[in-house]
């Protein structure tokens, strides 16, 4: 079962790869058919990743959302899903695909990197309000990593404009998606927030201990909105909110990934 | 419109302004950024902060000035909270009596203003839950041998912390400590942890067993169970050293999780101004003249004991089976028997309920509020689509 599991995730990390080279080839060729081959590359590495997470669930005997890596083998998985499904509903650019890749690589990396041996499920995790916690939580990372892309492009627009013209679509376009996908990442945050204040009553008998990963998620939810506020009241669009959705990729990725470095927590971290 | 020009409708919709809103918010997310890097009172160990101060000394004067080894309880915070409960009630008030509930035309609009209202409600109840958890709230970590109840151990009311609005000071419960269970799965790793409980506030008295996730309510109060160790007991006479006889049962810290657990404590000798330092082994092996722990199954527990003065210089250390006697520096220390400790965290918290309400309803306004933007979205993606 191990090795099985080996050879997907190489897999997955591969298919993920190609899927990004492809694109990327396509990108500059401008070939829609290319990107129609990248994103069904795309789709075979979530096959690989999906079978490589059920072979890791039957394996250990719990959902694999204890250790470091199975958050990130499970974050990678959400994030592509959520991208993959709303773009078959072409509620995205297929070209944020191209800025998730990197996002994605560096989970499966850092998963790699965090390999350990299996550790049984303790007993706070032992409660339904850990998948619903889990579950919001990587759908927010997932929405606000695709929000974060189309940013980035929005701000990058104007080179990439000059060198590959009429490749990108129109950052309005991208604009609205971005703030569209926040609210969805805002949604999701305050599910994930209450399902974690309620887990952690009952788990420690306070709902909020301003615990360094609770402060950083209470900055990283204030950012968002902000970004709403801003984005309402002072019609704030474009380079201004694209700067925001890109920055607050960095407080989550502080706030999910660089806490074990930071300060130590009752709350485990990924 | 209801408001005219007055000073009130002035002040209010002053107060109720989204630019008092994004201000209030940029200070909340600075504050929550010192918060979050700089180590919070409460979170971490006295001993990491003073590290922090000693290393980060510039750092360490200009944030004393704002509490910020205490920036969530700091007035700067407290005062953005209030102003922000201001900004809101006032914003949700002008909104309300300006345009009524329902003036919108089309069924969308409706939903939005809804989902508006009801968040800016809720973000209301969720602050104010939130002060009242801070000022009602009781809170304590008791720490309670198998055998023992917290009478025994004078040292554990002070540990409970009161709201500074509470009248009653505390809850004079009393906690029994029956027997506290932890299984071990894969040699190393606790999976499942319970203890046994006898509660009683005459004339209420109740037998429990409180599990991880599984809180007890009683009178009121929620006993939840944080963590369960081995307390060793210890018996020292002295052979010639001015030390008065000791019989305990010495409750050793835990650290770490899992393969790292460690079980070690340090216990002062009394009048001595030394200590011992205790280690537990709930299984051993010696391998080249050192001692492994093998494992968290009670197979062979050991002692790994030492005395240490104030000079940090110690005697050499002396690994002690159960039931054995060692002598250290004129001391022979016994390891009678072993019995296991529990922690729990005793909490009233009249704001929990609030703050729960607060959230649902946080997130029933969200949908409403932004439903008809998605549900826009979902129709354009059909009609054209983005790709």
């Amino acid at each position: 079962m191990e090795q099985a599991e080996t050879i997907f995730f190489w897999s997955t990390v591969f298919l993920y790869m190609a899927s990004f080279m492809q694109h990327l080839r396509a990108f500059i060729r401008q070939s829609d058919k290319g990107i129609k081959i990248a994103m069904g590359m795309l789709w075979m590495g979530l096959g690989a990743n999906t079978v490589l997470l059920a072979l890791h669930w039957i394996r250990t005997g719990h959902p694999p959302v204890v250790d470091s890596y199975e958050l990130q083998l499970s974050a990678a998985w959400c994030t592509i899903l959520l991208f993959l499904l709303i773009e078959k509903a072409r509620m995205v650019e297929r070209v944020l695909a191209l800025l998730l890749a990197p996002i994605t690589f560096l989970l499966m990396g850092n998963a790699y990197a965090s390999q350990a041996p299996d550790t049984p499920m303790g007993p706070v995790y032992a409660t339904p309000w850990m998948i619903v916690h889990v579950t919001f939580a990587w759908i927010a990372f997932a929405n606000y990593a695709m929000a974060a892309a189309g940013g980035i492009l929005i701000l990058f627009y104007g080179t990439a404009d000059r060198y590959f013209p009429n490749r990108l679509p129109p950052p309005e376009q991208l604009d609205r998606t971005s703030y569209r996908l926040i609210v969805l990442g805002v949604v999701n945050q305050t599910i994930m927030l209450a399902s974690g204040a309620i887990w952690a009553k009952k788990a420690w008998g306070h709902y909020w201990t301003w615990a360094p990963l609770e402060a950083w998620s209470l900055l990283s939810y204030l950012l968002y909105v902000f970004y709403l506020h801003v984005r309402r009241f002072l019609n704030w669009k474009m380079k201004k909110t694209a700067w925001i959705a890109a920055f607050g990729l960095v407080v989550l990725t502080i706030s999910y990934w660089g806490m074990k470095w930071l300060a130590p927590s009752l709350h485990p971290g990924p | 419109m209801f408001f005219d020009s007055n000073i009130l409708t002035k002040g209010l919709k002053g107060i109720a302004s989204p630019y008092l809103t994004l201000i209030v918010v940029a200070f909340l997310i600075v504050l929550s950024l010192i918060g979050a890097i700089v180590p919070q009172q409460g979170v971490l160990e006295q001993t990491s902060i003073y590290e922090w101060k000693q290393q980060h000394g510039t750092a360490t004067r200009l944030l004393l000035p704002i509490n910020g080894f205490a920036i969530f309880h700091s007035p700067a915070f407290l005062i953005c909270l209030g102003v922000l409960f201001l900004n809101t009630l006032s914003c949700t008030l002008v909104s309300v009596l300006n345009d009524g509930l329902f003036s919108e035309k089309t069924l969308a609009s409706q939903t939005r203003r809804l989902g508006f209202i009801i968040l800016h409600l809720s973000i209301l109840v969720c602050i104010f839950g939130g002060f009242v958890s801070a000022g009602f709230r009781m809170s304590g970590h008791l720490i309670v041998t198998e055998g023992q109840s917290i009478k025994d151990q004078h040292h554990v009311y002070p540990k409970l912390v009161e709201g500074p609005l509470r009248k009653e000071l505390y809850n004079r419960f009393s906690l029994e400590l029956l027997d506290a269970q932890i299984d071990i799965e894969k040699e190393w790793f606790p999976v499942k942890q319970e203890a046994s409980v006898l509660l009683t506030h005459p004339p209420s008295k109740v037998q429990a067993t409180i599990g991880f996730n599984y809180p007890f309510k009683f009178n009121n109060t929620i006993f939840t169970l944080r963590e369960i160790g081995y307390a060793p007991q210890i018996i020292i006479k002295s052979q010639s050293r001015r030390i008065p006889p000791l019989n305990t049962f010495f409750s050793l810290q835990v650290w770490g999780f899992n393969e790292d657990r460690e079980h070690y404590d340090f216990l002062p000798l009394p009048s001595g101004g030394t200590r011992l330092v205790i280690t537990f082994y709930p299984s051993y092996e010696i391998r080249d003249g050192e001692i492994i722990k093998t494992s968290e199954d009670l197979n062979n527990p050991a002692l790994l004991i030492y005395e240490e003065f104030n000079d940090g210089k110690q005697t050499p250390k002396q690994l002690l089976p159960q039931g054995e006697t060692a002598t250290i520096n004129g001391l022979d220390i016994q390891f009678g028997e072993l019995r296991q400790w529990a922690a729990f965290q005793v909490v009233q918290d009249p704001g929990y309920i609030i703050v729960c309400i607060s959230f649902w309803f946080s997130i029933i306004a969200l949908i409403l509020r932004y439903s008809p933007d998605i549900l826009d979205w979902i129709k354009e993606s059909k009609s054209h689509g983005t790709s």
